[in-house]
């Protein structure tokens, strides 16, 4: 018993040696109001817009509107236990998260902590969520390609490492579902990807993080949630906290995919706290700095010099419109600021045609000097196919007579359709990618009945496997398209022996 | 958006001040002041009676009548202004403003020092001039408050600022301490 006691006197004289004896001197504040995420306090004449400041009863929070005689704060945590009167101290720090490798795997809140139960975070690193964007000297372009996985995105709107593409579309198109698909696809990528859910059901985030941990997409992933539950402020911080996580590693000389699901709700909780501090309400009610809001975030995307380590950070913000109205204030504020966008369409969704992108409406302004040479070739005139392919289907829709070259491109359009189809969360290699849009353009699926198609698709990927790797390694790893003559031979000796499944 | 009382403050003050510094009364008015505030205080009904639309204006002309009686003219219309703008409600913030800018001008900070036994004459005396030159003013107006609370050691609060030295902080601050290791 004595040993024991020893022991625990030595421990406790260690920690005490940490413990400094100095006087506390703190400048203080007088909460005047609180409520709703929000808190008003007189004093704190010195405090600096965004510093930490910490309640009373423990909680932190940010202050935001500096004025004459009060200080307008964004309380991050419990308001429940602040009372009018109390004191509110300065901190004389910025608000900052916990960041470095230890985050990924993780499933954290906005402030950073935990919220897997899997025990504490060990990291003692921490970044500042607000910092500057890099400038135009530490940047360089975009050149190197990300796989989304997706045939209709690769092929149509195809993105770039350090691009920000936003993908925007109404409720339940699957706008979630082509970030999430594209984190998947970064496995083996040397890619690290940050998830962040704003003001997303707890319940599909749950779920998000198990399709994640499915596909052993985790090992590479931080999830930071903020839900509909927390208070407005730590929706609105989320974003940032987020790429303050990925800026570690894009800085480090690492690739990062960061998803912001979505920035309608942080532009929402933004316009809720901005209310609640009195700020003068603008167009749709939104504060008269909401563009800067979400241009500084995604301006944080980059693409660094070699000088920098060369690292990147790709963003797929996220936008829901209102019934597919696209010029409504948010979604032309971010569609200005992005490089592109993947717009996805309820009417095509419905009709089966998923991912449901809507090749006239969306763009890629970057990713074409990314992609690779291949799948350029293969590609490159099929948005404009697709496009005059909508046109022509109108048209025709009541014409019953029509001549062989209409009749061949109607044709060759519904297979381009069914062919850019693609099951959720079944992302596809991009060797794969271009030996099926190349057996397309040249013509190979025209005799195809287009109900087959995916059944083509399969078993033409199967056949090459075994019979044609060769040609499928040159594309994965030149990115150059292998002699054509092998491949025409290749899908030719396949179509010959393919026969539906509906006739055996 | 409406101007409030508090924002309103800073310019009775400001005018309050001026011509007190005109006339050459500043103690004399601050002192006034303070005995106002002190009879605002007591009596919590006072403020909300005056600012009441119940009442007429002849009885609160009669309740500033008696709150002024025994103070100056300066104080006095002060008070009848603040009454006929519709910012009575506002008066101890001009009080407040009037008390701050004094002490600027005379170098002089309030300073509240909490300990849990009383202080000695002699230790308040060493308080006062250590006080004034660690806030950088010639004279510092100390109030003693006792708080057995604190268990030992000093608190010193002054307008935004606490210097804490006192036991209850300390263990506090060893408790997290061992906390978080």
């Amino acid at each position: 018993m004595s040993t024991k006691t020893e022991e625990i006197s030595t421990l406790i004289k260690k920690q005490l040696e940490n413990y400094k004896d100095d006087l506390n001197v703190d400048e203080v504040g007088t909460v005047t109001y609180v409520g709703d995420g929000i808190a008003r306090a007189t004093g704190l004449k010195n405090a600096m817009a965004s510093e930490l400041l910490q309640f009373s009863n423990g909680s932190y929070g940010m202050a935001q509107n500096l004025e004459s005689n009060d200080v307008g704060i964004i309380i991050l945590g419990d308001f429940d236990g602040i009372r009018e009167g109390d004191t509110v101290k300065r901190t004389g720090r910025i608000m900052e998260v916990p960041v470095g490798e230890d985050m990924i795997g993780r499933v954290v809140n906005a402030l950073g902590q935990p919220v897997d139960g899997n025990g504490p975070i060990k990291t003692d690193h921490t970044r500042p969520i607000e910092v500057k964007a890099p400038g135009v000297m530490q940047r360089q372009s975009v050149t190197q390609p990300l796989q989304t996985g997706l045939k209709a995105v690769d092929a149509l709107v195809p993105i770039g490492r350090g691009q920000r593409e936003l993908i925007i579309g109404d409720r339940k198109t699957g706008k979630t579902s082509i970030a999430i698909d594209t984190i998947i696809n970064q496995k083996d990528q040397d890619m690290i990807c940050v998830y962040v859910a704003i003001g997303q059901k707890e319940s599909t985030v749950r779920a998000q993080v198990e399709t994640l941990k499915q596909y052993g997409a985790m090992a590479y992933t931080i999830v930071l949630t903020a839900g509909p539950s927390e208070p407005a402020p730590m929706l609105y911080i989320a974003p940032y906290a987020g790429a303050a996580m990925g800026e570690e590693f894009m800085y480090n000389g690492k690739h990062v995919l960061i998803i912001y699901d979505d920035l309608s709700k942080q532009a929402t909780a933004y316009r809720e706290l901005s209310l609640l501090l009195r700020r003068a309400p603008g167009r749709e009610a939104y504060p008269g700095d909401i563009f800067y809001t979400h241009s500084r975030l995604l301006e944080r995307a980059a693409k660094l010099s070699d000088k920098l380590g060369g690292g990147s950070m790709t963003a797929l913000p996220i936008i829901e419109t209102q019934a597919g109205d696209i010029s409504a204030y948010i979604p032309t504020n971010v569609i200005s600021i992005t490089d592109g966008q993947i717009f996805l369409q309820s009417d095509l969704f419905y009709s089966g045609t998923r991912p449901a992108i809507d090749a006239g409406a969306s763009v890629s302004r970057v990713g074409g000097d990314a992609q690779i040479k291949a799948m350029k070739k293969v590609a490159g005139t099929l948005r404009l196919d697709l496009a005059s392919f909508r046109e022509l289907e109108a048209f025709t829709q009541f014409g019953s007579d029509l001549d062989a070259a209409t009749q061949a491109k109607l044709n060759r359009g519904r297979r381009t359709v069914e062919v850019l189809k693609q099951p959720v969360h079944k992302p596809l290699a991009v060797q794969y990618q271009v030996l099926i849009l190349y057996a397309l353009t040249h013509g190979f699926l025209d005799a195809i009945a287009i109900d087959d198609i995916a059944q083509f698709q399969q078993e033409l990927f199967d056949y090459a496997d075994s019979n044609g790797a060769d040609l499928l390694k040159t594309i994965k790893d030149t990115g150059n398209l292998p002699d054509t003559d092998k491949l025409d031979a290749l899908i030719k000796g396949f179509a010959d022996g393919f026969t539906s499944s509906a006739k055996k | 958006m409406a101007v409030t009382d508090r924002d309103a403050a800073p310019r009775y003050g400001k005018a309050l001040f001026e011509v007190a510094q005109e006339q050459g009364h500043l103690p004399a008015v601050r002192d006034e002041l303070a005995q106002v505030n002190a009879v605002i205080n007591a009596t919590p009904e006072l403020m909300p009676a005056l600012a009441s639309k119940n009442l007429t204006k002849a009885a609160k002309d009669q309740l500033v009548a008696l709150l002024t009686q025994d103070a100056s003219e300066l104080v006095a219309h002060l008070v009848n202004i603040l009454l006929a703008n519709g910012r009575i409600l506002g008066l101890s913030a001009v009080i407040d403003d009037f008390d701050a800018r004094f002490n600027a001008a005379t170098q002089h900070v309030e300073a509240t020092v909490t300990t849990a036994v009383p202080l000695t004459e002699a230790q308040v005396q060493a308080m006062n001039q250590a006080l004034a030159k660690q806030f950088n003013v010639k004279t510092v107006g100390v109030t003693a408050v006792v708080d057995p609370a604190v268990i030992g050691g000093v608190k010193v609060q002054s307008n935004d600022l606490i210097i804490d030295g006192t036991v209850k902080t300390r263990l506090a601050q060893l408790r997290q301490q061992l906390l978080t290791n």
